[in-house]
């Protein structure tokens, strides 16, 4: 029985018609939804998947850190298995797939991309037509990215975007992505058009200066927009739409709205005591009651890692030069000082009183970290938790342990505020 | 495995050393750059487990690089410098943990490209260049271009003679594993001297079955020693202290280009680009060598190596070769479970 309602499942995902068929009842029922940026972005996954498999463009699989801008301007739909792999942790499904993968895959690579493989190994997926990835920031995904396009029999194209920021660094990567683009290009007998990229630049653009002004609002207190909202849609927006126009629908919508709360002086809390950073791109996105006991104690995750705006504002003319500084300026890549002097001007901005770090399983570039950069707050005074935990597989969440660190956390931050 | 006597003699030999101590962990660096400066090179592999190896990084980390870490904590692995290479999240995070705790250790970070093309080989000379600057200021050392030749000649006699004993088997892959140890903190000429007299030993005698081994493995005579002693002969040893090693630097005009080019080409491991030229190493092995298994060994949480090994399983799968994956510490240990996993694999099929 339950075989078949994986069959029915699997019948309905890899069809495009069911997307068409949801879209207008989700439309209906998303009307009620205040935030009309979470509506938006609801549409843009159904598109997207609805694109996917249909399939009348070509399909790319990318990695979360490549820019989404060339795959725009490639004219092809871009599918990021990674946000799919939250989306359905989302919906607290990845167990299955997290399960078929293990029988393959070593229990100590991220739940993420186990996750997507053995989504992937069922035939959840819309199958790709080229595979692209982008080595900056974390070596399981290049080798998972090589792993799919294996599978699928579809070539990989890798961006290898130096450590270093000098010249020679910025050459080396300007040519790999001249190279990618048009080998991408020649492999999906696309006629490559530097229109095209220049335009999906320039949306990039109109949705960077929206994001400028989500963040400048979100420095307001109390705290307008919550953290946890900002680790999931927001986030995956960022990975995922820059390039497009839904992107810049999206974050003209995510402006207005928090605009309207600031100027109502609304904070997401009812009342807000404490005001916390998050680090890490993720959280656990399968129901956990991480963010509900912060509340509890008026806890609010007023700003996260992956939306802080690290790029410059791009040049349509010069789109080759505009990408690489997007991709070289890209704090986790290069030393970890990089990095942590990003936190440090983040706790300045949101005016934090603590900062939480997520150590997700299995992601060494960010839990390689987290000691570090605790030991450059810790001696500053700034109240800092490592919160080790799994951003996909329910099965590595300890709501025990996790509520113990928590509340020992908020004590401290209780007792510093008490001076 | 150690004699006292080499003990001994390497002990005295060290101290009779001038020049500053460069630990390294990763073979893409040329270690000919080091050695022109009159420095010696060491490559770090510190016996395993020690009370430090947690305290920089998580417990989700390589245990290599963890160790590598406890040991310069406890001031087990002293170098005067260290050179890492940005090869793996851990090693990226290696450096900066390092640097953070240790500031007074000059470490430097060489980036090593994925790939392989003539883009990538430009900016890895590049980051060869930039390493000779760092030496020079920090240990006040000169590099010319004769001295690079000159430690180019060394290597590749080395490199020589090794190809030599392990081409003619004339050595159980454990002891030539052994020896590969041992030249990793010995001045080149000492290294070359024991390896000529390895050389004139007359050849073991290797009659178990042909094993292929391929993975992570850092600290691997325990392990090869161990299929040995159970009726297994490592035949073909694609690790980064075996089979993947530079073959021959060749003395072109420009040497530092020369050194960038057989580096960066060498044998692969699986963090580089694309992951279907291992393969085609691995299968080229396998018709060439024609094993009876293959010992896939890849350290915890090596995300390469764990990603790439279904692959290999697979392409054992249809060439019909017995294929076993070993997850496992840097303890230098055989433990029971890998024991008992390995003897199962090598009465398979018997």
């Amino acid at each position: 029985m339950r075989d078949l309602g994986i069959r029915l499942l699997r019948f309905f995902i890899r069809r495009a018609e069911s997307y068409t068929l949801l879209k207008p009842l989700l439309s209906l029922y998303l009307l009620r939804e205040g935030n009309e940026a979470f509506r938006h972005w609801v549409l843009f996954l159904l598109g997207n998947l609805r694109e996917a498999h249909r399939h009348s463009k070509p399909v790319i699989y990318s990695s979360a850190f490549f820019p989404t801008e060339l795959i725009y301007a490639l004219g092809a739909v871009p599918f990021l298995p990674e946000i799919f792999a939250a989306v359905v942790a989302y919906f607290d499904w990845s167990r299955r797939p997290i399960a078929v993968a293990t029988g393959e895959l070593s229990s100590d690579l991220c739940s993420f991309h186990r996750s997507v493989m053995g989504l992937a190994r069922e035939g959840f997926l819309p199958p790709p037509d080229l595979v692209i990835s982008s080595s900056q920031i974390c070596d399981g995904a290049n080798k998972f990215f090589s792993c799919l396009a294996h599978l699928y029999g579809v070539p990989h194209l890798l961006l290898d975007p130096p450590y270093h920021a000098g010249k020679t660094a910025r050459m080396h990567l300007l040519s790999q992505m001249r190279e990618v683009f048009y080998e991408a290009s020649r492999l999906l007998g696309i006629r490559p058009d530097g229109g095209r990229l220049s335009q999906a630049l320039r949306l990039s653009g109109e949705a960077r200066s929206f994001i400028e002004r989500v963040n400048e609002l979100r420095r307001t207190v109390p705290a307008p927009f919550p953290g946890s909202e900002g680790l999931s849609y927001v986030a995956g927006m960022n990975f995922y739409s820059l390039g497009s126009p839904e992107g810049v629908r999206f974050y003209r919508a995510l402006s207005s709205h928090i605009e309207r709360r600031v100027k109502e002086g609304k904070g997401y809390l009812l009342q807000e005591r404490y005001r916390l950073l998050w680090l890490h791109h993720i959280r656990p996105y399968y129901p956990n009651g991480i963010f509900r006991i912060l509340e509890e104690k008026r806890a609010a995750v007023v700003f996260e890692e992956p939306n802080h705006l690290f790029w410059p504002p791009p040049d349509p003319e010069r789109p080759w030069e505009s990408l690489a500084d997007k991709v070289l300026s890209n704090p986790w890549t290069g030393p970890l000082s990089r990095r942590i002097r990003i936190v440090e001007e983040m706790i300045e901005k949101y005016r934090v009183d603590g900062v939480i770090h997520f150590s997700h399983w299995g992601c060494r570039q960010s839990s390689g970290g987290a000691g570090v950069i605790g030991d450059v707050l810790k001696k500053k005074g700034i109240p800092y938790l490592i919160l080790p935990g799994d951003g996909a597989d329910p099965d590595n969440y300890s709501p025990g342990q996790t509520r113990t660190r928590l509340e020992a956390f908020l004590e401290m931050l209780a007792e510093v505020q008490r001076g | 495995m150690y004699t006292i006597e080499f003990f001994l003699r390497e002990v005295v030999l060290l101290r009779g050393m001038k020049g500053h101590r460069v630990g390294w962990c990763c073979t893409y660096l040329p270690v000919e750059i080091i050695e022109a400066g009159g420095l010696l090179p060491q490559r770090l592999v510190p016996e395993g487990g020690g009370p430090k190896d947690d305290a920089l990084l998580d417990p989700n980390f390589c245990p290599y690089i963890r160790r590598v870490a406890g040991a310069l904590m406890e001031g087990k692995e002293s170098p005067d410098g260290l050179v890492l290479m940005n090869t793996c999240d851990g090693m990226r995070r290696l450096f900066d943990a390092i640097t953070h705790y240790l500031p007074s250790l000059p470490v430097f970070l060489l980036d090593v490209p994925r790939k392989r093309d003539e883009a990538a080989l430009l900016y890895f000379y590049e980051g060869l260049k930039e390493l000779i600057a760092w030496l020079q200021e920090t240990f006040s050392v000169k590099i010319r271009e004769e001295d690079l030749r000159e430690a180019i000649k060394g290597a590749n006699t080395t490199r020589k003679i090794l190809r030599k004993l392990w081409s003619k088997r004339g050595i159980k892959a454990s002891n030539l594993f052994a020896a590969i140890r041992r030249g990793f903190s010995l001045p080149r000429e000492e290294f070359n001297r024991l390896l000529k007299e390895r050389l004139r030993r007359p050849p073991e005698h290797l009659e178990g079955r042909p094993i292929l081994m391929t993975g992570s493995l850092l600290e691997a005579t325990s392990l090869i020693r161990y299929v040995e002693e159970m009726g297994g002969e490592v035949i073909a040893l694609d690790l980064c202290t075996g089979g993947r090693m530079v073959e021959e630097v060749p003395q072109e005009e420009n040497l530092l280009l020369s050194l960038a080019r057989a580096y960066l080409r060498k044998p692969p491991c699986a963090r580089m680009a694309p992951s279907t030229e291992r393969l085609e190493l691995l299968e080229g092995l396998i018709e060439r060598e024609r094993p009876e298994g293959l010992i896939y060994y890849a350290s915890k949480f090596c995300d390469p190596y764990l990603f790439e090994a279904p692959l290999v399983r697979d392409l054992c799968g249809k060439r019909g070769i017995p294929f076993l994956l070993i997850e496992g510490e840097y303890t230098g240990q055989v433990t029971g479970g890998m024991k008992t996993r390995v003897q199962a694999f090598l009465e398979l099929g018997r």
